[in-house]
């Protein structure tokens, strides 16, 4: 055997173990279910899945449910850039010598280590409408009838929103902060001295010069959205009355509450084929505002 | 057919593979992954069962099978636990369908017991002609037979009842009902209520109890005579409009969407004596039994669901037969598994009692079982009370609605207790729901 040919050998032996892990974890469950969503098969009924062609996706836009996940999993790509430009103004303060500067950091970055999970119970307790703190809050400033939010399919969502824009701004901030430590100060100096504002250092110096961080956060940032499920399904499940019913919960319960399999691998596919577009219609943007 | 069976079993693994990996799995093993007759027990190693249920082991199963072990070296059964959820549900099917050992499992839920026949992992008990299921279990048990076979044994009586605390009813000077509709329920929480005791708790989505108990004797899959869904009627609207007044008028029982996300430990919650009645079944015992973890004062007693009308002559209670051991098909020791059941149906199943499950076999001890539910804790009961309705002789029913209508129809009860829909609508929206899911299962 040649050098080469050991040398290539030796690196597949080395990527090996995560291959084989993500092909049975990931690239067969997902070619299986691409098959899947072509037929009628249900989990564990003793059948054999039927070709049903595209009945599967002509069910869905009839369903009611299906049309309501994808309003809610539009809605829940605000917080994407909301938390974004917070993360990034947080990491512009905490990238000056402030006081507390370490400690804050750590403090925003915080909700990234936690189990998101633990996270959303903390939510949930926050939000209780009779006894949590946000509502007594309200109270004490004069809201007579203050949100009842994940207890009411009226302000479920909005619950839902202010939970995952707070959940995402330690993590933008931190991956902000490497990249404004990484930033040369030279540009920022000259345009000091040429006279620039806080305002327009931040317009047209840090914000151009980080841009290719602020894409890979967009991108990142809408795949995990739009793949939310468990910190959503902890609370809510998808209610009350399914107000925050995503695609990911809406395919979970076809699947597993249902065990409709075929046309919860419809649903899969096409949340996959959303995602796809967006990136794609991110990537083509990106070469208009992001600056290498 | 040779291949339709390979791609089942292929279908079967590549869905079970991962979720087996990810600690789905349990020890041991016994399955061969198809039908085959009773295994020669020549050797000398003992059988070994595997039987799954819900109750946790501490609360009875263990000790079940410590005594079984003890008494049959020969047969030798393990207790794998699954918690009775969505997900636990799909471990346990998950188990069946890929060959994981599983002997013997619990049913807790008829739609789930007959989808399992259906998928062939429930053995048709007929092939054995030792064990009169209908003159052991009483004529509840008919309700589980499927084509008109048991496919498992129901081997307790499961009730939904309202636990009291009776000090909180003697200090209100109300006596506890033997008989009761949902205006006289709604008037006990009313008077029962304070500043910090909710007059009265349950659990999530038990507003179906009284709705579906209206629908039962007409049906079983709650349907009219036409066979389209009966859940639009003035009993639905009446019990929809009641625990609305309960909520939002006389605030004695806590607004159901806020239940459902605060998930309240509402076992906890009565023994703490925040909340003076519970609706719910006979599991509260675990808590109620515990008193040195959960320590109270005061004394629990027991009526029986509230039917929607206290005059209604056609109302079926809540509840019936239940926890029905199924065997696996493709277990080796049918036999084996077959006696095991048999012998924790008339009688090896008395240390579930202490949990509050309630033996069915006309052959039990149920003096014994009696003796040990409250065994140490007989002071702190209204025995009266609980006898009366645990062992009383209520008609017994089963709901045979589909799973998916009853997991759907959570949504309008959130809608109509958040006022997104009026009783009416919220009546007729159940109805459609199922007419839905009635036309789409005929198909």
């Amino acid at each position: 055997m040649s050098w080469m040919k050991r040398q290539r050998l030796i690196g597949y032996v080395f990527i090996a173990p995560n291959l084989i892990g993500m092909m049975v974890f990931m690239l067969v469950p997902a070619l299986f279910s691409f098959y899947l969503m072509f037929t009628d098969w249900v989990f564990a009924s003793g059948q054999s899945p039927h070709f049903v062609g595209l009945d599967n996706f002509r069910m869905m836009v009839r369903d009611d449910l299906f049309v309501v996940s994808v309003k809610n999993t539009l809605l829940v790509l605000i917080p994407v850039p909301i938390s974004i430009m917070l993360g990034f103004l947080i990491a512009v303060m905490l990238n000056n010598r402030t006081y507390l500067q370490k400690t804050l950091r750590a403090f925003f970055f915080a909700p990234y280590f936690t189990s998101g999970i633990a996270i959303a119970f903390v939510w949930m307790v926050l939000f209780q409408p009779t006894n949590g703190p946000i509502n007594a809050f309200l109270r004490s400033i004069g809201v007579s009838d203050p949100p009842l939010w994940f207890a009411s399919p009226d302000t479920a969502m909005y619950a839902v929103l202010i939970m995952m824009t707070a959940g995402g701004i330690g993590y933008n901030m931190i991956i902000y902060l490497a990249a404004l430590q990484e930033m040369s100060s030279e540009q920022l100096e000259a345009a000091k001295m040429d006279g620039a504002t806080f305002g327009q250092l931040l317009r047209l110096i840090i914000f151009p010069l980080v841009s290719p961080t602020t894409f890979f956060l967009m991108i990142t940032g809408f795949i995990g959205s739009i793949k939310g499920f468990g910190m959503i399904y902890a609370i809510t499940q998808g209610g009350p009355g399914n107000s925050t019913t995503v695609f990911s919960i809406f395919a979970y319960k076809k699947a597993f509450n249902f065990y409709e399999m075929g046309y919860a691998s419809a649903v899969s596919w096409t949340m996959f084929l959303i995602i796809l577009c967006i990136t794609v219609i991110q990537w083509v943007g990106q070469k208009k505002w992001v600056h290498y | 057919m040779r291949n339709r069976r390979w791609m089942i079993a292929g279908l079967a693994l590549l869905v079970a593979v991962p979720l087996a990996l990810a600690g789905c799995g349990a020890k041991g093993g016994n399955q061969t992954g198809g039908t085959s007759p009773e295994a020669s027990t020549a050797s000398s190693d003992p059988i070994k069962l595997t039987l799954w249920g819900a109750v946790p082991s501490e609360n009875g199963p263990q000790e079940v099978v410590d005594n079984w072990n003890k008494q049959n070296p020969d047969i030798q059964v393990e207790y794998v636990r699954f918690v009775n959820d969505d997900a636990g549900n799909l471990k346990l099917d998950t188990a069946l369908i890929s060959s994981q050992p599983v002997d013997m499992y619990v049913n807790y839920d008829f739609s789930l017991y007959e989808k399992r026949i259906k998928a062939g992992n429930a053995l048709d008990l007929s092939k054995f002609s030792d064990y009169n299921v209908d003159d052991k279990m009483g004529e509840g048990a008919a309700l589980w037979k499927v084509d008109d076979k048991y496919y498992g044994l129901p081997t307790q009586k499961g009730l939904s009842f309202v636990w009291l605390n009776k000090d909180m009813l003697d200090a209100k000077g109300l006596p506890i009902p033997t008989e009761w509709g949902l205006d006289e329920f709604r008037d006990y929480a009313a008077q029962l209520k304070s500043d910090k005791v909710w007059g009265l708790a349950q659990s999530d989505y038990y507003f179906n109890v009284p709705i579906n108990g209206s629908l039962q004797k007409q049906s079983l899959q709650l349907t009219k005579a036409d066979g389209t869904s009966a859940f639009d009627n003035p009993l639905t609207v009446k019990t929809l409009q009641v625990y609305f007044d309960m909520m939002f008028t006389d605030k004695s029982l806590m607004p159901h969407t806020e239940q459902i996300t605060s998930k309240p430990a509402l076992d906890q919650m009565f023994v703490k004596g925040e909340t003076a009645m519970l609706f719910s079944t006979n599991q509260i015992f675990r808590t109620t039994n515990n008193v040195q973890e959960f320590p109270r004062t005061f004394k629990v007693a027991a009526a029986p669901a509230p039917k929607v009308n206290k005059d209604q002559s056609d109302y079926i209670n809540a509840g019936g037969l239940g926890d029905v051991i199924s065997i696996n098909p493709s277990t080796k020791h049918q036999e084996a598994a077959w006696k095991f059941i048999q012998w924790y149906a008339d009688g090896g199943m008395l240390p579930m009692a202490a949990g509050g499950r309630v033996p069915s076999s006309k052959d039990f001890p149920v003096d014994e079982a009696v003796a040990l539910m409250f065994k140490g804790v007989e002071d702190t009961y209204d025995l009266d009370s609980i006898k009366r309705v645990m062992f009383g002789d209520l008609p017994l029913g089963l709901s045979r609605l589909d799973r998916k209508t009853g997991t759907e129809q959570q949504a309008v009860y959130d809608k109509a207790f958040t006022q997104k829909l009026t009783p009416e609508e919220a009546a007729k929206e159940l109805a459609r729901i199922h007419n839905d899911n009635l036309k789409a299962l005929s198909k």
